[in-house]
């Protein structure tokens, strides 16, 4: 009788089963991503098709003489050091607050999570209304009830920096502790039980049981809340804008500017793939290091 | 006239196809990495020919041979030929049918009843419904408007063009674009000679509009010009003639000093001296009037960026100083806010378009400084009186239309006097390009101020000026000079090295795009005396 079976060691069945998955994948991602990295080495101008020309390594010589890309990396970088700590450190302690089975919790967890359900655009419409220096509620609140100076949010590059963070805070603190909650969760009720036995404080016992058992789930977090910090794009688009001035430009901003306002494909396609190889490089790291604190926990 | 081939295999085309979905493909990936996509959705509204009462088709007779076929399709192809006929009998005797009003314009399109046009129009300034509507019933030709956001339009014309979606026949562009999109255009020069368009009647400032290396490729429809707001109550108040504003950018400095932090209404809420426009996106066009008033240029005639010559930094410097008799956060304050200031009678001066002087004026409801406010032309710098183009709309017919002539006749009937004259006293901000729209009695009255606007627009708009240059790299050239504008204005950067970094990105770009090869054709110089 005729077994239908997936072998791994190249069984003609089994890949045929995953061809059209493969094609799929093959156009969808492998094409697109091998046709910008050839991109990335042609003068490609949509504006001027007939001047198009392969340009070796222009491009990247370019990009290294290119002011505006450091102050872009520069700034990528600073919203991954303070966004992604932040976000994780809050984003816990509100799944910790929530994990409680209080009456209308489950309320409380419903209405957590909405800003993830708002688009991005949509946001950053609303935050900029609300950090409008003179209408703002904000500001308002900050100088009507707390008795503070108003603050130049949108037009002093301190002040777009803090606006964008904590933007970007707003959206992205729900994704950390709907994950969080779900490793909470998850966790072995024994273990806990008999440390209460043991006589652990609740202090001893988040930093010696929860955290450690936590800390699968928590890399994931961390990873991908690097990785879409360094995409950071929709929040700087419809809040700033980039500016003032280059204050607020990520490189994603910058790769989206060269793409569709320049319309200079090549240079594009070049800094997204640096964006990618950054992103690589950052999270193999962080992966290596969350690993080994896994493994001495 | 380019005829389209009939929808058959072509090799070449495929490749083409190819490659665009290519390059497509490559900005999703780079899309892709920079999140979710941001694009907002253009909203279609279509008035349809069906749709309209059934006069729309008995006021439509068809009576042409077109009219008379069955198909849309069928009176199209009659109806090219018969243009192509017409156009060239035309040029060859120097004769053509006159489209001097309105009515001439409709009856010309009438023989296309039946058919179907779809125009994209800037998203904040579409035509008023009644224009369309009129258009339709009388011409029985229905017509889809595709709203672009303003700020879209540039890099959604783009994709549309290159990836060869042919779905416009009609497009609103940006005169600074022409050189960007002229490949895809048809050259009107033809249409031109066969209908009569009167070049003499446009007003010098709108001249340019639609033109790029010889051809001329748009109707020009919306002529945007800046002007200089002021309060005449608070101009009195410190001491000034409403008479008599300031003629100089230095005067209107030192009014807007003495207004600033003042409680000229009484009311215990301080006024602001003047308004700046320098929130990142589109701040250049706040810079460029200083520029042109200032005596300054672009580039010189080897495309040497001059934007950073002594009349430039200069430009610039001044256009700083103003946000110290601005508001708290001038560096956000953009072309939006601007309105919203000036209504609320927050504001001394302002520097705005035409537009809105209407508001401010007849818009009962959100104004408070109706018959408290006075338009003059920009003021003279150290360059004299000379005043910046800001480009405004022209339509334009695309090459990939079957219906040339039909969208050419639409493109007529949208910028014709009685049409610009419509559009402009409802205040949708579609301002008239021809010398007779501002001559027209209905229009003067009820236009701007309702006094003296017409006056004001006319003398800017035929005095010298500082257009923009509609070269493709146009737009990159503009979003470099944004960026360094803010962050000279938000004090990140001094004016003089701002305007150096500009004109370093300016070259890079232009070498780029071969601007510096032997034999390219000269920068025409514009600030030769």
């Amino acid at each position: 009788m005729f077994k239908l079976r997936y072998r791994p060691d190249g069984g003609l069945t089994g890949w045929l089963f995953l061809t059209p998955l493969i094609v799929v994948l093959a156009v969808l991602a492998l094409i697109p991503v091998l046709y910008a990295l050839g991109l990335s080495f042609f003068d490609y101008n949509v504006l001027r098709p007939q001047q198009n020309k392969f340009s070796g390594l222009a491009n990247f010589n370019a990009m290294l003489q290119d002011e505006r890309f450091r102050t872009a990396l520069f700034n990528s970088f600073r919203y991954v050091v303070v966004c992604v700590p932040l976000s994780v450190v809050l984003g816990v302690l509100a799944a910790l607050l929530l994990d409680h089975e209080l009456p209308g919790m489950r309320i409380f967890r419903a209405l957590a999570i909405t800003p993830m359900m708002v688009m991005p655009l949509v946001v950053g419409l609303n935050f900029r209304m609300l950090f409008d220096y003179q209408d703002g509620l904000i500001n308002w609140l900050l100088s009507r009830v707390l008795w503070f100076e108003r603050v130049h949010w949108l037009d002093s590059p301190d002040g777009a920096f803090g606006a964008t963070v904590i933007m970007e805070l707003w959206c992205t603190i729900p994704f950390v502790m709907m994950l969080t909650l779900a490793g909470l969760k998850n966790l072995p009720v024994e273990v806990f039980d008999a440390a209460k036995v043991d006589g652990a404080g609740k202090f001893q016992m988040f930093f010696r049981l929860t955290l450690p058992l936590l800390m699968p789930v928590l890399t994931v977090v961390i990873l991908l809340r690097t990785l879409t910090t360094f995409k950071l794009f929709d929040q700087i688009y419809s809040l700033t804008e980039g500016g003032p001035g280059s204050a607020t430009e990520t490189i994603s901003y910058y790769a989206y500017v060269l793409g569709f306002k320049r319309f200079d494909m090549g240079y594009a396609a070049l800094i997204s793939y640096v964006l990618v190889f950054i992103i690589a490089v950052v999270c193999l790291v962080l992966l290596k290091i969350l690993q080994a604190e896994r493994k001495q926990a | 006239m380019r005829e389209r081939k009939p929808a058959s295999f072509s090799r070449r085309r495929f490749l083409k196809g190819v490659a665009v979905a290519g390059v497509a493909i490559g900005g999703t990936g780079i899309l892709a990495a920079c999140g979710d996509a941001t694009a907002t959705p253009a909203t279609t509204n279509t008035t349809s020919a069906a749709a309209t009462t059934a006069a729309a088709t008995t006021a439509a007779p068809a009576t042409t041979a077109a009219g008379a076929a069955t198909t849309a399709a069928a009176a199209t192809t009659a109806s090219s030929a018969a243009t192509t006929a017409a156009a060239t009998t035309a040029a060859a005797t120097g004769t053509g049918t006159s489209l001097k009003t309105k009515a001439a314009i409709l009856d010309a399109a009438k023989k296309y009843s039946g058919s179907k046009l779809v125009l994209s129009v800037v998203g904040t300034s579409p035509p008023l419904k009644a224009v369309i509507d009129e258009w339709t019933k009388a011409t029985g030709v229905s017509l889809e408007t595709t709203a672009i956001p303003p700020n879209e339009i540039f890099e959604k014309l783009t994709l549309n063009f290159t990836s060869d979606a042919g779905n416009f026949d009609l497009v609103s562009v940006t005169s600074s674009n022409f050189g960007a999109f002229a490949p895809y255009l048809t050259d009107l020069t033809q249409l031109n000679t066969t209908y009569n368009f009167d070049e003499v009647q446009l007003v010098n400032m709108f001249k340019w509009y639609g033109k790029y290396n010889g051809g001329s490729y748009g109707i020009p429809y919306d002529g945007d010009q800046y002007m200089l707001f002021y309060r005449t109550d608070w101009l009195k108040k410190v001491g000034g003639d409403p008479a008599n504003p300031p003629a100089t950018w230095d005067d209107v400095f030192a009014i807007a000093q003495k207004m600033h932090n003042q409680d000229l209404d009484g009311n215990g809420t301080k006024a602001i001296g003047f308004a700046p426009r320098m929130s990142r996106v589109g701040t250049w066009q706040f810079f460029a009037t200083k520029l042109a008033s200032f005596g300054g240029d672009w580039f010189d005639e080897n495309w040497q960026p001059a934007i950073n010559s002594a009349a430039g930094v200069a430009a610039l410097e001044y256009a700083a100083k103003l946000k110290s008799v601005g508001p708290a956060n001038s560096v956000s304050i953009g072309f939006a806010d601007l309105d919203k200031m000036f209504l609320a009678g927050q504001v001394g001066f302002i520097e705005q378009f035409s537009t809105t002087a209407t508001k401010a004026q007849f818009d009962k409801t959100n104004s408070k400084v109706i018959d408290k406010f006075g338009v003059m032309k920009l003021p003279a710098g150290p360059g004299g009186s000379r005043q910046y183009s800001p480009g405004g709309v022209s339509l334009a017919v695309t090459k990939s239309t079957k219906q040339q002539e039909l969208a050419y006749l639409c493109a007529r009937y949208l910028a014709c006097e009685e049409t610009a004259v419509t559009q402009a006293v409802a205040g949708t901000g579609v301002e008239p390009t021809m010398v007779t729209a501002y001559n027209n009695p209905d229009f003067q009255a009820k236009w701007g101020d309702g006094k003296t606007s017409w006056k004001v627009a006319m003398d800017e708009g035929s005095g010298k000026i500082l257009k923009q240059i509609p070269i493709p790299e146009f737009a990159a050239l503009q979003e470099a000079l944004d960026l360094k504008l803010s962050e000279a204005y938000s004090g990140q950067t001094k004016p003089k090295d701002a305007l150096d970094s500009v004109a370093n990105s300016w070259k890079q770009i232009l070498d780029k795009a071969g601007y510096y090869a032997a034999g390219h054709a000269k920068y025409e110089v514009q600030n030769k005396s």
